[in-house]
């Protein structure tokens, strides 16, 4: 998603917006072929350099999150809580939020391939 | 429905086509072990290349390594002693000149040996120069017609591409899209091999009156197999 981005705003690739008509043949290619083949291809690709960089500010800021690593210099103290606590509220917002494509997808295709032979 | 395994990571489907058992590949070839023959469709060569010169878009050209190389591992996997490449191999009519050097190579290298056979396409009517090869518009080895695009008013035992297919799945509030080999018993329709290439939904207009709703089926495919799943739990 976030190859996406960078592809778009470098022109790669054009937005499409729903209810837009397709002009004539107008042919496209998914930027994830196109990330796929580049990272095999030519991993020090601009673009990729791009995503890394924004992905490494985007979910979870990981410079940030070395410096505090990093300042705490190994002290840390850690407390299994009975109650959720008030500052991890805005963490547990955000679960669910972002979702990761992944090994998740193939358990659903597994799923749903199973219910065939239930039936049939 | 049993599975051949190929190499230790790549199980193959069985399918019964016609009264012949064919396997499918989950990396989207097709192989027909009695005849030791492998199909690919719409490998569209080039077309990375070919969005550079025709519309400017500059899209990283190294689709054409990808395909080749892909299509290369299903090659050593399977040793077919012919390969059918259905139609929309090149993206366009000048592809073959844009052919980088190192891909013609390889091309040639997994032509020999064996029976290479091209079947024309929309994108690619005319004969790849000098690539060898045998080029023709329909192939028939016993039941099984092989040619590019379906036909609405056809004979039984018709293995197509062109459509590229794609099918989508809704579970758990989740969706799922993979490209899928498309088929009712009567017809089978290939995904597209290609790196650059996607996929079209079955469910789109496109697809009307190719298949029998009742017996429609798609093979996804997966990053390590092949789901079969029942035309009527697909999604649009």
């Amino acid at each position: 998603r976030t190859f996406r981005n960078c592809a778009t705003i470098a022109g790669l690739i054009e937005r499409r917006f729903p209810g837009k008509e397709k002009t004539g043949r107008q042919m496209t290619v998914s930027s994830d072929l196109i990330y796929d083949v580049l990272r095999g291809h030519d991993p020090d690709h601009i673009l990729l350099k791009a995503t890394r960089a924004d992905a490494a500010h985007g979910l979870l800021d990981v410079r940030r999150l070395g410096d505090l690593l990093s300042r705490t210099n190994e002290r840390i103290v850690h407390k299994a809580l009975d109650q959720i606590s008030p500052l991890a509220v805005p963490v547990m917002l955000e679960i669910g939020r972002e979702s990761v494509s992944g090994e998740a997808q193939e358990a659903l295709l597994e799923e749903a391939s199973s219910e065939l032979m239930r039936i049939g | 429905m049993t599975l051949a395994v190929v190499a230790p990571q790549i199980p193959a489907m069985e399918m019964e086509f016609r009264g012949e058992t064919l396997l499918v590949d989950p990396r989207g070839c097709l192989f027909w072990p009695k005849e030791s023959l492998l199909v690919v469709s719409d490998l569209h060569l080039e077309k990375g290349s070919s969005f550079a010169a025709r519309k400017g878009s500059f899209m990283p050209p190294y689709d054409t390594h990808a395909t080749l190389e892909q299509l290369a591992l299903c090659v050593t996997d399977w040793q077919p002693k012919t390969i059918v490449s259905l139609g929309d191999s090149f993206h366009d009519e000048d592809a073959t000149s844009r052919l980088p050097q190192s891909c013609r190579l390889a091309l040639n290298q997994l032509m020999e040996g064996r029976e290479w056979i091209w079947i024309s396409g929309n994108h690619d009517p005319i004969p790849p120069e000098n690539l060898g090869g045998i080029f023709c518009t329909e192939l028939m080895i016993g039941p099984i017609n092989f040619l590019h695009e379906p036909l609405l008013d056809f004979a039984q035992g018709e293995i197509a591409g062109h459509l590229h297919p794609a099918a989508k799945i809704r579970r758990r509030g989740k969706a799922v899209r993979r490209r899928c080999f498309a088929g009712d018993g009567k017809r089978l329709i290939m995904p597209a091999f290609g790196a650059f290439t996607g996929g079209l939904n079955v469910k789109d207009e496109a697809f009307d009156g190719l298949f029998s709703r009742t017996e429609m089926q798609a093979w996804l495919l997966g990053k390590e197999t092949v789901y079969r799943i029942n035309g009527q739990q697909l999604v649009s």
